[in-house]
């Protein structure tokens, strides 16, 4: 019998939105893949059509779609790299670096995405 | 392939004597099998008629006991649930568990699977008012709480999952697929009260947080008690814990 009791975890933190990224890759990520790609079809042309530089920038103009968008890359860049981070403990690297790599990209790609979005939503160009 | 057609197989079976081998070596015997024989019988032939001194675990021959669990050309079985007719035109090798020490031949030393199962109390542990139940009254449970563990109860502690776990092989601290899959059922079973007592050690980065989700036990397990899906449920145990926990701490 080991006398003193192990210490929490606090992978729960990273699972559950491992759990939730799982979620969205699968049904919300194939519905947004959908919708542009039907628009990319109807409106080939990227210059005036649906998915013009106008357009996106009207899109991200309306913070309840900007916030589902950043919503979805958020959680899709913690899934993602998660499960890479996992990924190189089974290729037995267990060094504490690839925790700094993977998870500080994840939110460096999140902060990144949300200031782009900022910038979109000001009207700063 | 007609029942009592007698064919021979090559069996090659490694062998540690610790008072005379520095290392395991290899042994090669030719058994003759039928539609019939298990890899626990050819093991008896060899051991009656070629090898006196080979030895190995068993006890039921009927994957009850779980002694003869084995690598049989590198993947976990139990000896007695193995016949030779799958490999049929093939040759066996037959090693101990993986990821334990070897004691002789193809007896390992299960002391750390015996301690980690203990470790998390795998008996029920009634609660205070229950404590001092009389043992002519017994505990009500309904089919659908039965339900909620029986399959993760078929446990035989044989060891398979823990030869194939490439977690346990990393990190021998890790407390691995048999004894969280108990941990788990002990956790569900309406007629305990012992959660609080187990849920540190699920909680645990060795806990059910070493998991990456391999399955390979699950694939192995003799009993398909599936402890990968047992770990994951535990996962989720653990994860309600934790936020409970984020917005009433423990004093």
């Amino acid at each position: 019998m080991r006398p003193i009791l192990p210490t929490r975890s606090d992978e729960p933190i990273f699972w559950l939105m491992f759990g939730t990224g799982g979620m969205v890759a699968a049904w919300v990520l194939p519905a947004v893949m959908v919708v542009f790609i039907l628009a990319g079809i109807c409106s080939p042309d990227v210059t005036t059509g649906l998915l013009s530089f106008a357009q996106a920038k009207a899109i991200l103009g309306n913070w309840f779609l900007a916030l589902v968008l950043f919503g979805i890359v958020f959680i899709l860049s913690f899934y993602s790299l998660h499960r890479m981070y996992h990924s190189t403990h089974d290729f037995n690297i267990h060094s504490k670096i690839f925790w700094y790599v993977c998870y500080g990209g994840a939110a460096a790609l999140s902060f990144i995405v949300l200031g782009l979005q900022l910038v979109i939503y000001c009207k700063l160009f | 392939m007609a029942e009592n057609d007698i064919k021979n197989m090559k069996i090659t079976v490694l062998r540690y004597r610790p008072e005379q081998d520095e290392k395991p070596w290899e042994q090669t015997f030719d058994v003759p099998y039928h539609h019939g024989t298990s890899l626990l019988e050819a093991l008896f032939y060899i051991k009656d008629n070629l090898e006196p001194s080979l030895s190995f675990r068993w006890s039921c021959r009927m994957a009850i006991c779980g002694s003869c669990g084995m690598m049989v050309n590198g993947v976990p079985h139990l000896a007695c649930k193995t016949f030779l007719r799958d490999y049929d035109g093939q040759s066996l090798k037959i090693e101990p568990l993986a990821n334990f020490p070897i004691e002789r031949d193809l007896v390992v030393d299960l002391s750390d699977l015996i301690e980690k199962i203990e470790l998390i109390k795998p008996y029920i542990i009634p609660s205070k008012k229950d404590a001092n139940m009389p043992l002519n009254k017994n505990f009500k449970q309904s089919p659908m709480q039965m339900e909620a563990y029986l399959q993760f109860a078929q446990c035989i502690n044989c060891g398979c999952c823990y030869a194939a776990c490439p977690q346990y092989k990393l990190n021998p601290e890790f407390i691995g697929p048999a004894a969280l899959t108990l941990l788990y059922r002990y956790n569900t079973d309406s007629r305990d009260s012992g959660t609080a007592q187990r849920l540190p050690f699920l909680n645990s980065e060795n806990g059910v947080w070493g998991c990456t989700f391999v399955g390979y036990c699950s694939e192995v397990c003799p009993k398909q008690v599936d402890p990968s899906s047992a770990i994951q449920l535990g996962k989720k145990m653990s994860a309600t814990d934790y936020v409970i926990k984020l917005f009433k701490p423990e004093e």
